[in-house]
């Protein structure tokens, strides 16, 4: 009996110009003339191309031993006829299985080596994930929640909810909102295994049980179509080069009729009075600092279009200022040092920034700690909220 | 109750998670139920795994390939295909019962017994180079070798069989 023809439910592509073969999505055919066309494409890749080619498997996301055999013998082959080719095939250590089917091939065919793609995910974003700002971290959480825990059932939070928080960093949302609104599920994802296992002691210190931490790519998560009510993006599209897949995947993943929660900053409008002229001069060089790594701190404010590019529809959006007077300025003043620490410290250094440029540069942040402390000043720092509905 | 008896490790009771059952004939009908059904126990099963998304995504892989086998069991059989899932501590037991004649119980027997061979290791790679073998051999080697399997097999009667999995895919998440 011949198998069943069903849609494909995944994806090559071969782009020619970096010599890189794609292969994304859930690859289990029941016979390989299910794969016939693709099979064709590789080996037509491999034979038009010259030195390395790349076979692009990060985005595959589940293969059964039928492809597996099927495209193990098309790269063998391939390699066999023409031995002047090299095959480098590329996965991701959060596919578990990939990286224990992968690691035989060069076993079998020396021509063949296996690469992962791991933390140098985005590499520009490892300034903010070292172990010294976590701390910072939770301190801004615990500034921003005074306003977004009134601000979240404005978008559509309330008790119950199937709930995932993407780039969770070290999860101090997902308990606040596990605590707060007692989702039915909530599943909190991020690319940093340091920040994942800080997360995970939390929670065990605290006994809090329920939270989901996985470890994922934001722009292919595992996670299946469909799953989540609401679905939390907090300051990470602004660091991403792409924010738009990222979008596309809160949007696979949320539910028809479910919202996707966004916050983003606009570092430029960071505030203080007084010395507001040396304040602003360092915030406006923050946004160009982290343009220079392909991140945008200025997105708060473009997320509406975002959300609606993304498809999303009955959009809401709204500001908030943390300020020096939420809680004890102190904390204020930590989230700003912090940030000096790793902008002036850290990034303005691997820009290759002057030392007078540094010390301007530090002065602001400095300035922002004297308003902060100031007994008749104002510091502070915006952000914008933003969701929006996938259609039903 | 199923035990775990290993390394000389006291026994420790499996406990019972989820079953699925239905017919052969329903399972044959779509070869994307084995798709479905492996997804669906392994989201059902791993939401209390340390890592629940990447522990769903290992574990369908591996169920995915056991109801592979036995979707392609004989298509001259009536009969109940039964999966069973079992956990004791960070071992996940598959045990899927499947029709199968008394005369094609040695191709089980011979994939099994070659998954846990010495050799098996080098006879995996053998196939995956291209030497030729049952689809079941290279399957059930592949589960031993990569996911750490522990592999047996229980005659139910004449025309059933139930092929056993302990997976210890937790440490393999971790």
């Amino acid at each position: 009996m011949s198998p069943r023809l069903s849609p494909p439910r995944f994806r090559t592509e071969y782009n020619e110009n970096d010599q890189v073969f794609s292969i994304s999505g859930t690859l289990r055919p029941q016979g390989v003339q299910e794969l016939a066309s693709s099979l064709a494409q590789l080996q037509d890749a491999a034979r038009r191309s010259h030195g390395v080619l790349y076979i692009d498997m990060r985005r595959l996301v589940l293969m059964n031993n039928t492809a597996f055999h099927a495209l193990t013998g098309v790269m063998v082959e391939a390699c066999r006829a023409r031995p002047e080719l090299r095959l480098v095939v590329v996965i991701s250590t959060i596919v578990g299985w990939a990286a224990r089917r992968f690691r035989h091939l060069s076993q079998i065919e020396p021509a063949i080596a296996v690469e992962t793609y791991d933390s140098d995910f985005y590499p520009g974003q490892a300034f903010l994930e070292e172990g010294g700002f976590i701390p910072i971290l939770r301190t801004q959480t615990k500034m921003t929640w005074r306003h977004e825990r009134e601000i979240l059932p404005r978008h559509g939070m309330r008790p119950g909810l199937a709930v995932a928080d993407i780039c969770c960093g070290i999860g101090d949302f997902a308990v606040l909102v596990h605590k707060e609104f007692q989702p039915s599920r909530i599943v909190a994802l991020d690319h940093s295994r340091s920040s994942l296992a800080y997360a995970r002691k939390v929670a065990d210190d605290f006994g809090i049980q329920g939270i989901e931490y996985t470890y994922g790519d934001a722009a292919q998560m595992l996670v299946s179509d469909n799953q989540f009510d609401f679905v939390t993006c907090r300051h990470s599209l602004q660091i991403f080069n792409r924010p738009e897949l990222i979008l596309k995947e809160l949007h696979r993943i949320c539910r028809p009729g479910g919202r996707i929660y966004v916050t983003n900053e606009k570092n430029s409008h960071c505030l203080g009075e007084p010395r507001a002229e040396s304040i602003q001069w360092t915030y406006n060089e923050v946004a160009k600092l982290f343009a220079h790594f392909e991140m945008d701190v200025e997105l708060g404010p473009k997320s509406r279009r975002y959300l609606i590019e993304a498809g999303l529809e009955d959009i809401r959006i709204e500001s908030f200022m943390v300020t020096n007077l939420d809680g004890d300025p102190q904390d204020f003043v930590n989230v700003v040092s912090a940030w000096e620490g790793v902008y002036a410290g850290d990034m303005a250094v691997r820009r290759g920034d002057s030392p007078e440029f540094i010390e301007r540069f530090r002065q602001g942040f400095q300035d922002h700690i004297y308003a902060a402390l100031h007994p008749k000043g104002y510091a502070g720092w915006p952000i914008w909220v933003a969701s929006g509905r996938k259609p039903a | 109750m199923a035990t775990l008896a290993k390394d000389g490790v006291q026994d420790t009771p499996f406990e019972p998670m989820i079953e699925i059952e239905l017919s052969i004939e329903a399972l044959q009908a779509e070869w994307r139920q084995c798709d479905g059904i492996a997804n669906y126990v392994a989201n059902m099963i791993s939401h209390n795994r340390s890592d629940s998304i990447r522990y769903a995504n290992l574990f369908s892989s591996a169920l995915n390939e056991l109801m592979e086998i036995a979707f392609r069991a004989s298509r001259r059989l009536d009969g109940r295909v039964v999966c069973r899932i079992l956990r004791c501590d960070g071992i996940e037991r598959v045990t899927l019962t499947f029709p199968c004649a008394a005369a094609d119980r040695w191709i089980y027997e011979a994939s099994v017994a070659r998954a846990g061979a010495e050799d098996a290791e080098t006879q995996y790679l053998s196939i995956l180079a291209g030497d030729l073998a049952p689809v079941h051999q290279e399957v059930l080697s592949a589960m031993v070798i990569e996911c750490h399997a522990r592999l047996t097999l229980e005659s139910m009667d004449a025309e059933a069989l139930t092929l056993v999995a302990d997976l210890p895919l937790e440490r393999l998440v971790s």
